[in-house]
C-alpha cells in the first residue's frame, strides 16, 4: 500500500503530542520538586531585577539600550532561555544519556522517525507554564510600568520570526556538540560548552555592542546571537533590514541540513553500550 | 516455513581503546581493533525459536544487535523479514520487537499502562485490540494489578514482565531477547519461560534468544547457535547437541551405610560426593555393568541415572571449540 505524502507529517505530530502530554505526566510525579524549581526561578528573577535597577539607577544606558529596552532584552533572554529548555536543552540532555547508557537501542529499534523523536522526546510544557509565567511577572510588570518605547507590526513580525530560527539555529549548533558522544560516551562537558557558546553574552550585549564581522559570524556559523540580540533589535526597531533575517533563515537551513547528515552519520557509528 | 533471517559472512569490528599514560589519554585516546563478531552465516525459519549461545563477549548480544539494525555490520549481509535491518524502514520496524533484561523503555515515573498508551500511538494500535491485548497478556502473567503503578515501585520480576507486555503489544512477528530473565528469582523466570512458550507456540512468534540461564533456553528453545570468539561453534537442535554426549551418563548412588570411595573409583570417576551419596561419570555402554556390581557388592537405597546437563555440554564447548569442529567434519562425512 503507497503511503500518503502527509502520513510521514501525522506520524510526527501524533509522536508530538503523545511525548508532550507523556511529558507532562512525567513532570507531575514530583510536585515537591516542581515547587522548588519554581522559587528557583523566582528568586533567581527578583535577583536579577534588583540588579538591573542598580545599574540603571547610576547610567542612562547600557550597550545603547535604555532601562525599559533593557527589560525588553531580559524578557526575550528570559524567554529564549525556557523555550529552549522545555524542547531542546532537556532533549539533548537525554540523547546524550541514551547514547551513553544504551537505551537508545530502545529508541532505534521502534518504528520511529528517529530524529524527530529524539529531538521531541520530552516537552517540557510544565516548566514553561508553571516555572516560567510567575517569574516573568514581575518583569512584565516593569517593563509596561516603565514602557518608553513604540513596537512596530513588521519589526514584531521579524522579530518573532528571528526567535524562531534562532531557537532552531541553536538547537542545531548544540546537537552537533551532543553527538559526539557516539564516540566520546559522554556529553555533558560537550553540552555545557555548547551551551556557553550559544549562548554567550546573549543575556547582557545588546546586538548593537558587537562589531558587524562579530554580528555576521553570530547569526551564522556560531548562531548565538539570532535568538536573543537580533530579536530584541528587529522587536526595538534598532534593526529593520530583512538583510540578517535572510542570514539567519540561509544559517538555520544549512544548520538543519548538517543536522540530519550528521545524525545518520552518528548512527553509522553507534556502538551501543553493551548490556 | 520461509527463511526470515539471512545471514551471510557477518562481521563486527570494535575501536577498542588501548590502555595509554594518564596525561596522553586525557587529550587523545589511541584504539585497537576487536573483531567481535567474524564471518558468521546462518538462517532463521519463521516460528523458529532459536537461543544465541557464548560466555561473555562471545558476540552474541552483537549480532542480535545488528540483526535488529542498532549496529551498522561492519562487512557481510543480513536479511530480516526481507529487509536489511539498518535501513530501518518502518515496516521492518513494526515487525519485530527487542527487551533487553537490563534496559527499560517503559518511563520510570509512570505507570506500565501510561507508558502503553505512548507505544499505542507509536505502533498505531486501536483502542479495542490494546485493551483485548493487555487483558489476555495481563492475566497470562499474573500483574493485573500493578499495570497503573508507577514502574519505580515495582520489583524487577514485575518490571520485566511490563517490559515484555510492553514488547508484544503490536504482535511482532520477530521477537528478540537479551537476557530477558537476568537478576529474577526463580518464580517470575518460570512465569516468564511460561509467556514465552506461549508466544513461540500459540501466536507462532519467532524467538530469537540470548542468555545464560539453560533453563530459558530448554523451556523456550528448539535450536542453540553457539558463537565463541566471534565465530559460530554449533549450530543445530537442542537435542543434536546432547547426542553429542549421550555416551556420557551421571550415576548418582546413595548407599545405606558409608563405602568407601576407593572401591567405587574402580567403576567410575567419582565428581562428587556426600555421607553417603556419590556421583559417578560412567559411560552409556557401561551403566547396566556398572549397576549390576554396584548391586551385587553394595548395600544400595536409591539410584539415580542422569545425562549430561546442557549447561556443562555448553561450557564443554566454550573451552573444546576445536572438538565441535572435528564433529561436525566427522557429521559431514
Amino acid at each position: 500500500m503507497k503511503q500518503s505524502v502527509f502520513e510521514p507529517i501525522k506520524i510526527r505530530l501524533e509522536i508530538l503530542k503523545a511525548n508532550t502530554l507523556f511529558s507532562l505526566k512525567e513532570s507531575l510525579a514530583y510536585s515537591l520538586n516542581n515547587w522548588g524549581g519554581l522559587a528557583s526561578t523566582i528568586t533567581y528573577m527578583l535577583t536579577y531585577l534588583v540588579f538591573l535597577s542598580a545599574l540603571y539607577g547610576r547610567v542612562e544606558t547600557i550597550g545603547g539600550y535604555r532601562y525599559s529596552e533593557a527589560l525588553l532584552f531580559t524578557l526575550m533572554v528570559q524567554l529564549n532561555f525556557y523555550l529552549i529548555w522545555v524542547w531542546s536543552m532537556t532533549n539533548l540532555e537525554k540523547l546524550g544519556y541514551d547514547i551513553k547508557t544504551g537505551k537508545l537501542d530502545l529508541i532505534l529499534s521502534k518504528p520511529l522517525p528517529s530524529l524527530w523523536y529524539v529531538t521531541f522526546q520530552k516537552i517540557n510544557l510544565f516548566t514553561l507554564i508553571v516555572e516560567m509565567w510567575p517569574a516573568t511577572l514581575p518583569l512584565l510588570y516593569l517593563l509596561f510600568k516603565h514602557l518608553d518605547f513604540s513596537v512596530t507590526p513588521l519589526g514584531l513580525f521579524y522579530g518573532a520570526l528571528t526567535l524562531f530560527l534562532g531557537q532552531i539555529a541553536t538547537h542545531c549548533f548544540q546537537f552537533l556538540f551532543t553527538l559526539l558522544t557516539f564516540w566520546t560516551g559522554e556529553s555533558k562537558g560537550l553540552t555545557g560548552i555548547s551551551y556557553q557558546i550559544a549562548f554567550f553574552g546573549s543575556d547582557a550585549i545588546p546586538l548593537e555592542a558587537f562589531p558587524k564581522p562579530v554580528i555576521f559570524l553570530g547569526i551564522t556559523a556560531i548562531p548565538f546571537l539570532t535568538h536573543t540580540a537580533l530579536t530584541t533589535s528587529y522587536i526595538l526597531g534598532r534593526t529593520t533590514s530583512p538583510f540578517y533575517l535572510i542570514l539567519a533563515l540561509a544559517s538555520t537551513t544549512i544548520f538543519l541540513f548538517i543536522k540530519i547528515k550528521a545524525w545518520n552519520f552518528a548512527l553509522k557509528h553507534y556502538a551501543s553500550a553493551s548490556s | 516455513m520461509k527463511d526470515i533471517i539471512n545471514v551471510n559472512k557477518l562481521t563486527k569490528t570494535y575501536q577498542i581503546p588501548i590502555k595509554q599514560g594518564v596525561l596522553k589519554s586525557i587529550f587523545f585516546s589511541n584504539n585497537r581493533e576487536l573483531i567481535a563478531v567474524d564471518k558468521i552465516d546462518f538462517k532463521v525459519k519463521q516460528g523458529e525459536s532459536v537461543a544465541l549461545l557464548g560466555p561473555n563477549g562471545a558476540g552474541k548480544t552483537t549480532t542480535l544487535k545488528m540483526l535488529t539494525g542498532l549496529l551498522y555490520p561492519t562487512s557481510g549481509e543480513i536479511n530480516v523479514l526481507g529487509f536489511t535491518p539498518t535501513d530501518r524502514k518502518r515496516e521492518f520496524l513494526r515487525q519485530i520487537a527487542l527487551v533487553m533484561g537490563n534496559k527499560s523503555g517503559l518511563s520510570w515515573d509512570l505507570s506500565a499502562m501510561q507508558s502503553f498508551n505512548l507505544f499505542k500511538t507509536i505502533y498505531q494500535i486501536p483502542e479495542s485490540t490494546l485493551e483485548t491485548r493487555l487483558d489476555e497478556m495481563a492475566q497470562l502473567l499474573d500483574i493485573r494489578d500493578q499495570l497503573d503503578i508507577p514502574i519505580r515501585k515495582l520489583s524487577l520480576g514485575q518490571r520485566l514482565k511490563m517490559e515484555l507486555i510492553g514488547a508484544i503489544l503490536h504482535r511482532p512477528k520477530l521477537l528478540f531477547l537479551d537476557e530477558p530473565t537476568i537478576g529474577l528469582d526463580v518464580v517470575s523466570k518460570r512465569k516468564i519461560r511460561g509467556f514465552l512458550r506461549h508466544l513461540h507456540r500459540e501466536e507462532q512468534t519467532t524467538i530469537i534468544l540470548t542468555s545464560h540461564e539453560m533453563a530459558d533456553i530448554e523451556s523456550v528453545c528448539d535450536r542453540a547457535i553457539i558463537i565463541n570468539h566471534g565465530q559460530i561453534v554449533f549450530d543445530d537442535t537442542l537435542e543434536k547437541l546432547s547426542h553429542y554426549y549421550q555416551d556420557k551418563k551421571y550415576l548418582t548412588v546413595t548407599f545405606k551405610k558409608p563405602v568407601k570411595k576407593e572401591r567405587l573409583q574402580q567403576l567410575g570417576n567419582v565428581i562428587s560426593s556426600k555421607e553417603l551419596s556419590y556421583t559417578l561419570e560412567i559411560s552409556k555402554s557401561t551403566q547396566s555393568t556398572v549397576i549390576a556390581k554396584l548391586a551385587e557388592k553394595f548395600p544400595i537405597d536409591d539410584l539415580d541415572i542422569q545425562g549430561v546437563p546442557l549447561d556443562e555440554i555448553i561450557e564443554d564447548l566454550f573451552t573444546q571449540t576445536k572438538l565441535i569442529e572435528t564433529l561436525s567434519a566427522e557429521e559431514r562425512t
